[in-house]
């Protein structure tokens, strides 16, 4: 009887620890997995923002003469404004920098330039897997600081991009996150204003 | 079961639980270093905010480049910087020198001046350095 209830416990105590160990597996894979998202979300985020800020937004109003427009229009999820190529006299170029969705109901980032109306080109930010959060990613600043959507009093602007990617757990259903928030001064606007 | 067997059942389970526990503990220590890495990003992006700020208080003329070490010789506190998507309070401290081109500090009036930000941040409910960054300026103003 004693061997028998050894035996028992034994079987138990087994169990326990085999299904602690397997759990344990799932665990560190979940977690790994999540990490290296998270990891891999960083370095596209930092990309991806680093890219709209200098490739595109540090660029507001560069070689526009005084007379010339810089800004056409600003809201939370789209940004459209002129700037033409370093010695050049051709027309401006008009950029639109905005949040679309696609068929998915996923927000990604478009920018799309027009020199003439009949020469436009579309850059897309929509690498699947990962997604922005929000569509309304602009905010806009006049020289004191105090938020605006005054075309003529715009200085600088916020830009708030959450980066999303599916993670992995046992419900399926955990959203790894990336949120990276960047300022952008428009130093051509401040300059031209000196020349008035 | 002798006392002895007891004994050694006792030993392993207690091993054992040692082990799984530090794993786990090992696992959260990674996940908060990744996690980190949010924080660390977003102060590098909160630093390049004030340079440009100084930056453009220079080209625009509004503050004459010894205004702006007169302002901020004495290090300038800046609380509860709060981000909407960031569960993170970052404050931040702006100090300047006088400084050479290359950063080395100066003790007369010179063209350039360092400005180093630090960066903190509250996270997880605890202050954690972000970072110090320094970045020099040169008077670009007409006749230095």
């Amino acid at each position: 009887m004693i061997v028998f209830l050894d035996i028992i416990g034994a079987v138990i105590a087994g169990t326990m620890v085999i299904i602690t160990i397997i759990s344990s597996i799932f665990n560190v894979q979940q977690m790994n997995y999540n990490i290296q998202t998270l990891l891999a979300l960083n370095t596209t985020a930092n990309q991806i923002s680093e890219f709209l800020d200098l490739s595109y937004l540090e660029s507001v109003g560069r070689n526009l003469k005084n007379t010339e427009d810089v800004i056409k229009s600003v809201s939370g999820n789209r940004f459209v404004y002129f700037s033409r190529a370093e010695y050049s006299d051709i027309n401006p170029v008009e950029y639109t920098a905005e949040t679309k969705t696609d068929a998915n109901g996923n927000v990604f980032i478009s920018i799309s330039t027009k020199n003439t109306p009949t020469s436009v080109s579309v850059e897309v930010f929509n690498s699947s897997p990962f997604f922005i959060e929000h569509t309304n990613i602009f905010t806009f600043f006049d020289i004191d600081g105090n938020i605006t959507t005054n075309i003529n009093d715009v200085r600088y602007c916020q830009v708030d991009l959450v980066f999303v990617e599916r993670g992995w757990d046992k419900k399926d259903n955990l959203y790894i996150k990336y949120p990276i928030t960047f300022w952008r001064f428009f130093k051509n606007i401040y300059l031209n204003q000196l020349n008035t | 079961m002798s006392m002895g067997q007891m004994l050694t059942v006792l030993l392993a389970v207690i091993l054992f639980s040692t082990i799984v526990i530090t794993m786990y503990n090992n696992m959260f220590s990674q996940i908060a270093l990744a996690e980190d890495k949010i924080y660390y990003t977003q102060a590098i992006k909160v630093s390049d905010l004030v340079f440009q700020q100084f930056e453009i208080e220079m080209v625009s003329d509004r503050t004459s480049f010894e205004d702006l070490y007169e302002k901020f010789k004495n290090p300038v506190k800046t609380d509860s910087l709060v981000f909407s998507n960031l569960d993170v309070v970052f404050s931040y401290i702006v100090s300047s020198v006088y400084s050479d081109e290359s950063g080395n500090v100066k003790n007369e009036v010179s063209d350039h001046q360092k400005l180093t930000v630090d960066i903190e941040g509250i996270i997880r409910g605890e202050k954690k350095f972000l970072g110090s960054y320094d970045k020099v300026f040169s008077d670009m103003s007409i006749g230095g």
